[in-house]
């Protein structure tokens, strides 16, 4: 009975014109957003290499005493994934110069590099599902049952043996079919570009695009939920199509804007400037205080070359002493003012989540963003990968030049007969390269487990409506 | 005979359920939109007077004009709030000092949490929803009255095809007007109960705002009569309008900024900024060297003197020397200096080229054509970002050529001499007294005049009012055609 009912369902919307219409169009935007985000990756692949040499390129020449001088930079590299769910990665800063001690502070966000791209966004996957399909799902299934009502159909239907429940499942499960076999072909065609344009995937990503799409398929089955629930509720169509189009509004387009501004605004959060100033005091200080300091113990010229080798090694060694104690005091300086800001930053974000995952379409997002990488955690990752790299530049400063970067001011002292030697140079080779922490596959399922619970959850709320409105149908 | 049609069409309208919904929407949408837009904007607006009040009070705290900076910082427009534009991805401040000028830290980078869903503004509105609810409004204009076989009746009368058609136009198009003015004047209300500093260009610019938006969606109001007298049943052609809604409204902006960075490919800052280092670097190298020969010449010079001899010579030649060192230094500097410009020459006319690409693509949709016009209005367009660091170089000059003035000393970095035995260390030519800083110029953005609120975007304006144009001559022309039986 049931398989008899979905089969009407898939024929009914295989020959409809309105389907086709849709379908086609949507299959056209999903192969374009693989095509373009596959470009796009390459291109932000190139630039991102180029960068890369460029800044090797500009440590080139110094001599092994100049180690002091090495500013390697933290370049953010492109993810495959991040084109097509582009989360919030063109809004974080992407570019790290890193020093051996001291604070470190991303800049150049793709958006604000490239305004005109913030004034008109982009074309991904994750947009073209949460908003477009959406709105095509409402456009398929909105005259369900108050259509056939209108058509008579529905009378006809119900005089035959036929429970409701089935009925209703019917229709459900059919339109669901119907949209992933319509989906399906273009998605499929989109990994094959993927594989075609050599956008390098790796198992793990394969899986996690595998995902986003399950993710994408259950939200549209809310949508369909939705729309069989809302046209189960009304008599007429288009009055059904009304209240789908206002609830398609409220809940794609306003409520996760709405529901951040207002709940993240709720959250008092301190300025970054209060703190920022209140560091640069701080440093200003260390500053001064480390010059004095510097004063007193450096060695006083004996004899004409200057102090000797071993006056300059015992002052090396103070110097650096004294430099790690400032260090040591400036990062437990910053974590104390920034401890309190990240807390809040913590609150505001669950807060803000928190409303916003009332709409299904946010869930989906937030669930896309996650797989893909892309989601907030994304800033902290690139965090503390670059304080990672840090360390291990600091490491790498110490064994090699035997001091650090940082703590203030630092002399450098030379005794006369060293200006013969030939100088060297610095072999960039050895200097430690910097990676992103990779996304870790069970990680994002973890954190997107939430959301496909969730998303479960409104599938199952929509079709408990939807069945209940449907039982109480007038079908007359 | 028309205000009957007129009032006939505006009766039909107003009691349907259809636009009651609508209605709560806009009016619920525009003051959540102007609540929020007057929230970020009085957020930034303090932020901003925040920050310059903590960096005057680092200034105070200065001790000596070597090596001085601050920071420049980019400010709230109070039509941000109906426009918020690129406001949120362009940096807040630059460093002015030593380094070059570099507009960075956007509002979204520091607080991404706002950048997950974007920002809600009147522009945002007007632009998907407004559009979208003129397409509701006139879907069934036509094709709908034929199914119901009142089209036939009307024109059983001696009503002129015309004069049927333009007030169907009026209906629709007052109809929406209202649940656009009725939110718009109670956010006029907000803007001044919240006391957002509107001056008398600012309300020019709103009603030019106004003025953009009524252009917008005439033209989707007539496009709506257009399909509806291109098709014989209603469902047809709102599946049509709603197609032509998405493609125009969510898709080709996009696709068409998409495709632009794919043709045309601009370095990114990373690359650019390493290339000048580099330039930098080896400058620097050279002129070090250079010092090195010289200073080896004049040590061979001095070789073959008594000691008299040779303070004699120093005492005659060490200040000439100590002037060509500062002028040699100085020439160093300009010369990074021009490279630095040229290359951030050459990003900016690529950048342009694939900005004016981009447009060309998005403009073909009217909902682009009307975002650009609005953001160029509010100054929170895409050139805001190049028109701040213009301001903000012209102002790094006057503030580098005044701290140098006051130190004496062209700087080269950090300089640090040391005195005397056991005297300690003083850096540059400052004393521990804090600064005076009356004349420190500040920085300050420059009033734009109205017309350059309006020019840039004059293209977007006429390319609105030839969408309007057009769509309403199609809808005429197709309805003249239109078989009403």
């Amino acid at each position: 009975m049931l398989k008899l009912l979905i089969e009407k369902e898939l024929r009914d919307a295989f020959g409809s014109t309105k389907f086709v219409v849709t379908f086609a169009v949507s299959a056209v935007l999903v192969l374009l957003a693989f095509f373009t985000g596959a470009q796009n990756y390459h291109t932000q692949r190139a630039q991102y290499e180029a960068a890369v040499a460029e800044s090797m390129r500009g440590m080139e020449g110094l001599t092994t005493q100049e180690y002091m001088m090495l500013r390697p930079l933290a370049l953010l590299a492109p993810e495959p994934l991040a084109v097509l769910v582009s989360g919030v990665s063109n809004d974080i800063g992407r570019t790290t110069e890193v020093r051996g001690q001291g604070m470190l502070v991303a800049e150049g966000s793709r958006y604000s590099e490239q305004p005109i791209y913030a004034a008109f966004r982009i074309l991904d996957l994750s947009f073209i599902f949460q908003v477009v399909l959406a709105l095509f799902a409402i456009l398929f299934a909105f005259d369900a049952i108050s259509g056939e009502k209108e058509r008579g159909t529905l009378r006809l239907s119900l005089a035959n043996a036929v429970p409701r429940g089935t009925y209703l499942l019917g229709k459900y499960l059919g339109a669901f079919l119907a949209m992933t076999l319509a989906l399906a072909v273009p998605l499929l065609l989109g990994c094959v570009i993927l594989q075609v344009m050599d956008v390098p995937l790796s198992g793990a990503d394969w899986g996690r695009l595998g995902l986003i799409v399950i993710g994408g398929m259950l939200y549209l089955g809310v949508v369909l939920g939705l729309a069989l629930w809302v046209s189960a509720s009304t008599q007429r169509s288009s009055t059904a199509f009304l209240v789908l189009l206002v609830c398609w509004i409220v809940g794609v387009l306003v409520w996760p804007r709405a529901s951040v501004l207002l709940a993240g605004r709720a959250v008092e959060v301190p300025s970054r400037d209060a703190i920022m100033a209140e560091i640069n005091r701080f440093q200003r200080q260390q500053f001064e205080e480390s010059l004095s300091s510097l004063m007193d113990i450096i060695p006083r010229e004996s004899g004409e070359d200057g102090p000797s080798a071993e006056a300059i090694e015992e002052f090396q060694k103070r110097q650096q002493e004294l430099a790690d104690a400032r260090e040591a005091e400036g990062s437990a300086f910053r974590a104390r003012v920034q401890e309190d800001r990240i807390n809040r930053l913590r609150v505001q974000e669950q807060w803000a989540l928190r409303a916003a995952r009332l709409s299904p379409a946010t869930t989906f997002s937030l669930a896309s963003s996650t797989l893909a990488g892309t989601s907030l955690a994304m800033k902290e990752r690139y965090q503390e990968s670059t304080l990672a790299y840090q360390e291990a530049f600091d490491r790498y400063l110490r064994e090699k030049s035997g001091s650090s970067q940082g703590g203030g001011i630092r002399i450098m002292l030379r005794s006369g007969d060293e200006d013969d030697e030939p100088e060297e140079l610095i072999n960039l080779q050895e200097l430690p390269a910097f990676t992103t922490q990779p996304v870790l596959f069970g990680d994002v399922m973890g954190h997107a487990l939430l959301d496909f619970g969730l998303l479960l959850l409104f599938n199952l709320i929509s079709l408990a409506g939807g069945f209940v409105a449907f039982l109480r149908y007038d079908v007359r | 005979m028309f205000t009957t049609l007129l009032l006939k069409e505006l009766r039909l309208l107003l009691l349907s359920p259809k636009y009651i919904a609508t209605f709560t929407v806009c009016v619920v949408l525009l003051l959540l939109s102007v609540f929020v837009g007057i929230q970020d904007y009085q957020a930034t607006a303090d932020q901003v007077a925040e920050a310059r009040r903590m960096d005057e009070q680092l200034l105070l705290e200065a001790t000596s004009w070597m090596g001085l900076q601050t920071r420049a910082y980019r400010e709230a427009d109070p039509l941000q709030v109906f426009v918020a534009g690129t406001h949120h991805d362009i940096g807040r401040y630059t460093p002015i000092g030593r380094r070059e000028i570099d507009l960075d830290q956007s509002p979204y980078m520091e607080d991404t949490l706002f950048a997950l869903f974007r920002f809600l503004d009147f522009a945002f509105i007007v632009q998907v929803v407004l559009a979208l609810f003129a397409i509701l409004f006139t879907y069934d204009a036509i094709s709908g009255e034929r199914e119901r076989g009142t089209l036939r009746l009307t024109f059983a009368n001696a009503v002129p095809r015309v004069m049927y058609l333009l007030s169907k136009l009026a209906g629709a198009w007052l109809g929406l007007v209202v649940p656009l003015l009725i939110p718009l004047a109670l956010a006029v209300l907000l803007v001044l109960v919240f006391q957002v500093p509107f001056g008398g260009a600012d309300w020019t610019r709103l009603g030019l705002l106004l003025a953009y938006a009524l252009l917008y969606f005439t033209g989707f109001i007539a496009l709506g009569i257009t399909v509806s007298a291109l098709t014989r049943q209603a469902s047809t052609s709102f599946v049509i309008l709603l197609m032509v809604w998405v493609v125009f409204v969510l898709i080709l902006p996009r696709v068409g900024a998409t495709l632009a960075a794919q043709s045309v490919a601009v370095p990114t800052v990373a690359e650019v900024e390493s290339q000048k280092e580099a330039f930098a670097s080896a400058t620097r190298s050279r002129f070090i060297d250079d010092m090195r020969t010289t200073l080896a010449t004049r040590n061979a010079a001095m070789e073959s003197m008594t000691p008299d001899e040779r303070d004699a010579y120093l005492e005659a030649n060490e200040w000439e020397w100590m002037q060509e060192q500062d002028r040699q230094r100085k020439e160093m500097d300009a010369e990074i200096d021009a490279h630095s410009r040229r290359l951030n020459e050459e990003v900016r006319v690529r950048q342009a080229v694939q900005e004016r690409r981009a447009l060309a693509y998005a403009r073909l949709s009217p909902a682009a054509a009307f975002g650009l016009a609005a953001m160029t209005l509010a100054g929170t367009d895409v050139g805001q970002k190049a028109r701040y660091e213009e301001q903000m170089d012209a102002y790094r000059t006057d503030f580098m050529r005044f701290v140098e003035e006051k130190s004496g000393n062209s700087g080269g970095g950090i300089q640090i001499r040391l005195g005397g035995a056991g005297s300690g260390g003083s850096i540059g030519g400052g004393d521990d007294e804090s600064l005076d800083l009356t004349e420190l110029p500040r920085f300050e953005a420059a009033e734009l005049s109205l017309a350059s609120y309006i020019n840039p975007a004059l293209v977007d304006v006429a390319l609105l009012a030839v969408y309007a144009f057009l769509s309403v001559a199609s809808g005429f022309v197709a309805f003249l055609r239109y078989d009403v039986r």
